[in-house]
């Protein structure tokens, strides 16, 4: 029991020690932290060599156990250098070079603690001193051992520098942390020359283990309180360095206590700042200081000139810091360059002005068109009415004197009023072709769909027409038309004028021989065809005869016609959404055909915006 | 089969050549005596209203200083002519025009310049109620 209660020291240092040496290793993956569970397990080492040196007896066993202490007191320096390097983010080229340097010391140590029963250069003579309830190891210091210790505690020192320097660099939240492991280290260092001061615990037992527990103690609280492991302050400076934004912490004195590279590159300063009062550091940006200067809290867009004289656009964020009190300690300010931003939204403004301003435009040009539409459509109107009153009383009086109403007349008079009657007829049929070829060309013709057309009932008329212009003709009019034929859609006066068109062509053109007309129903419409026995058309000219004012030589001998038949023929039946072509060579005739839907929705969708005009 | 003799007739016409034509179609061919013409259309309420109510009436839509679609308007407001039959006479080839006839409420439409012959027939079936929407060929 008693002797349970002298190793009570050493075993808790024990645990402790494996305890945060698991923690560490637990968090390896964390930079550093797997030197820092070596170092622990390395401690560990020697409080259990120690226990085991006052455990045993013997004299040589007691020895044996020493020496296996001198792993840990020379060896656990170097994993513990390591952590403080990458700790504190110092660089470092390679670990395994740095590993093997810091192995030199140690392993010449132990190689000659192995070895010193030949040469007794580590220890000299050994004794027992007899003591409750262990009888205690002893034997005198020599150089080497000196040598050791000092080696041991430099490193233990460097260390601290280290972390001190570390301290001052860090920021404050970090610095409690670095100031618990800077403790934590401290105390063994401590021990270390207590040890060799002769200090002992009561019974004349090494206190160095003790210290050991000690310092991992506080040490053991640093990390599980801060959280070592979980946020190391290289993390924290590598992010802050590589940010984009700039960063510039200020305490509650307006003494600046931290910044990044990029905060320092957007308001063009060089010289280091850390630790001045912003009126210092930022001399050279009056405006800003008057600005920002009494602010706690902001968030504004300026406007920063850069050193090419270019403009660019800062968004300042100032967010006040405190404490777990809730006490302010200072301020956090960020900038943030939004320069592309600010230049993409205004040119995608600009665009957008842009493209308003053209909208305008577009939509003066087309209320413009419109009205000209109208004016056009009026004036189609006006000359229509125009044209055609006075034309109107010359067929009507010349009707008169034709049916004799005004007394009979003699066959030479008659002879007049006919030509009159004729060519006033003629006339009118141009002035309507000129109307409908400038109303279809101004995209102003407009159907007048029915859906029920009987089209045999339509060409009673238009056959009787053709007739008359056959009398004195030798030629035959054949038709070949199905009997049955379905009812239609379309535009009944413009289908009586397509064939009409087609035919009066063909009688105008034929001297001899033979017109046949053919109306076959085929699936979804119907085929026409009217051929002749004619001249016939050459192949240069089949396309010319569809356009306005073109006539073939024929055409023109002719001295009949506008040239503005199939031109009027051809889009009439496109109007109707069906195809016109013709077959012909010179000498053998021509054929025209065409074709008109049925049925065509588009066409009955025209019937029923018919009646909104 | 109407008597067309029977009825009265009005027809407004600014056009001294296209009143003369009709004078001589419905008076002269036809021999109707119950024919008034208006040669404008300027008060015309107030001048239709001095008259006995006409079974029909005849418009001419190209006129002023009202058009034929104003003059149909006033007489439409008038209930007193419910029961007229009003034709417009146009001499345009325009389609859009006769839909606007029929879709304003005219009772039907003859295409200048007016045939003797088919005059009569087309006025028959426009008085028996049939469509017609006349458009010279």
């Amino acid at each position: 029991m008693t002797t349970l209660l002298h190793l009570t020291p050493y075993l808790a240092s024990l645990s402790i020690s494996l305890a945060v040496g698991a923690y560490a290793w637990q968090h390896r993956q964390v930079a550093g932290a797997r030197y820092f569970a070596l170092y622990a397990l390395f401690q560990a080492s020697w409080t259990i060599g120690y226990v085991l040196e006052l455990g045993t007896p013997s004299l040589q066993g007691k020895v044996l156990w020493d020496d296996f202490q001198f792993i840990g007191f020379i060896y656990s320096g170097a994993p513990m250098i390591i952590f403080a390097l990458i700790y504190t983010g110092r660089p470092i080229k390679s670990t395994r070079r740095l590993w093997f340097w810091l192995s030199i010391v140690p392993v010449v140590s132990l190689a000659l603690v192995v070895t010193n029963a030949w040469h007794g250069i580590v220890r000299g003579e050994a004794w027992l001193v007899e003591d409750t309830p262990f009888d205690v190891l002893y034997y005198d210091f020599t150089p080497a051992i000196f040598l050791m210790g000092a080696y041991a505690i430099g490193q233990s020192l460097y260390v601290l520098v280290a972390l001190a320097h570390y301290f001052f660099k860090s920021q404050y939240i970090y610095r409690r942390q670095v100031a618990t492991i800077f403790v934590g280290g401290l105390i063994p260092v401590l021990g270390g020359f207590a040890t060799f001061g002769g200090l002992t615990l009561s019974g004349q037992r090494d206190v160095a283990p003790v210290t050991f527990a000690l310092g991992n103690v506080v040490v053991a609280w640093g990390l599980f309180r801060y959280r070592l492991f979980d946020l190391v302050p290289i993390a924290r400076d590598m992010v802050l360095e590589n940010m984009v934004d700039g960063v510039l912490v200020l305490d509650r004195e307006r003494r600046i206590v931290d910044h990044n590279p990029t905060f320092l590159r957007m308001l063009r300063l060089s010289k280091p700042v850390i630790g001045k009062k912003t009126e210092m550091a930022f001399s050279d940006w009056p405006d800003l200081l008057n600005r920002f200067g009494p602010l706690d809290q902001a968030r504004e867009r300026i406007e920063v000139p850069r050193e090419d004289g270019v403009i660019a656009h800062i968004d300042v964020d100032i967010t006040p810091l405190t404490d777990q009190h809730q006490q302010k300690i200072g301020r956090l300010i960020v900038l943030r360059n939004v320069t592309e931003q600010v230049e993409f939204q205004r040119a995608l403004e600009q665009q957008k002005s842009e493209l308003e301003k053209l909208n305008t435009e577009l939509q003066v040009a087309w209320d413009a068109a419109k009205a000209a539409d109208r004016v056009k459509s009026q004036f189609l109107a006006n000359t229509s009415h125009e044209l055609r009153t006075p034309l109107n009383a010359i067929l009507n009086f010349a009707q008169f004197l034709a049916m004799d109403i005004f007394g009979e007349i003699n066959d030479q008079q008659r002879d007049a009023v006919d030509k009159i009657i004729g060519s006033g007829k003629h006339l009118l049929a141009l002035i309507n072709d000129i109307l409908d070829i400038t109303k279809i060309e101004a995209g102003m013709m407009h159907l007048f769909i029915e859906d029920n057309i009987n089209l045999h009932q339509e060409l009673t008329s238009v056959l009787a027409s053709v007739e008359t212009m056959l009398v004195e003709k030798p030629i035959r009019l054949v038709t070949d038309i199905d009997a049955e034929l379905p009812t239609m859609v379309g535009d009944r006066r413009r289908i009586r004028q397509i064939l009409l068109n087609l035919l009066s062509n063909a009688a105008k053109f034929t001297a001899e021989g033979s017109i046949t007309l053919s109306i076959k129903k085929r699936q979804t419409d119907i085929l026409f065809m009217v051929s002749d026995t004619g001249p016939g058309i050459a192949e240069e000219d089949q396309q010319i005869i569809f356009e306005p004012f073109r006539q073939t030589e024929i055409g023109v001998r002719q001295m009949s016609g506008t040239g503005l038949g199939l031109p009027i023929t051809m889009r009439l039946v496109e109007a109707h959404h069906g195809k016109l072509w013709l077959e012909s060579e010179m000498g053998e005739g021509s054929s025209f055909f065409f074709t008109l839907p049925v049925q065509s929705e588009a066409l009955l969708e025209l019937m029923k915006t018919e009646a909104e005009v | 089969m109407h008597d067309l003799q029977a009825y009265h007739y009005l027809y407004v016409e600014d056009d001294p050549l296209s009143r003369e034509v009709m004078q001589m179609i419905m008076g002269t061919a036809m021999g109707i005596e119950t024919l008034t013409i208006f040669d404008d259309s300027s008060n015309f309420m107030e001048r239709l209203q001095g008259l006995m109510v006409p079974h029909v009436i005849l418009l001419d839509i190209h006129m002023k200083p009202h058009n034929g679609f104003e003059v149909l308007d006033m007489i439409r407001q008038d209930s007193r002519y419910n029961s007229t039959t009003i034709i417009a006479l146009t001499a345009s080839v325009m389609n859009e025009e006769v839909t606007q006839l029929r879709e304003r409420g005219f009772n039907g439409a003859i295409a200048k310049p007016l045939s003797i012959q088919a005059f009569p027939t087309l006025l028959r079936q426009i008085l028996e109620g049939q469509a017609v929407w006349h458009i010279a060929d």
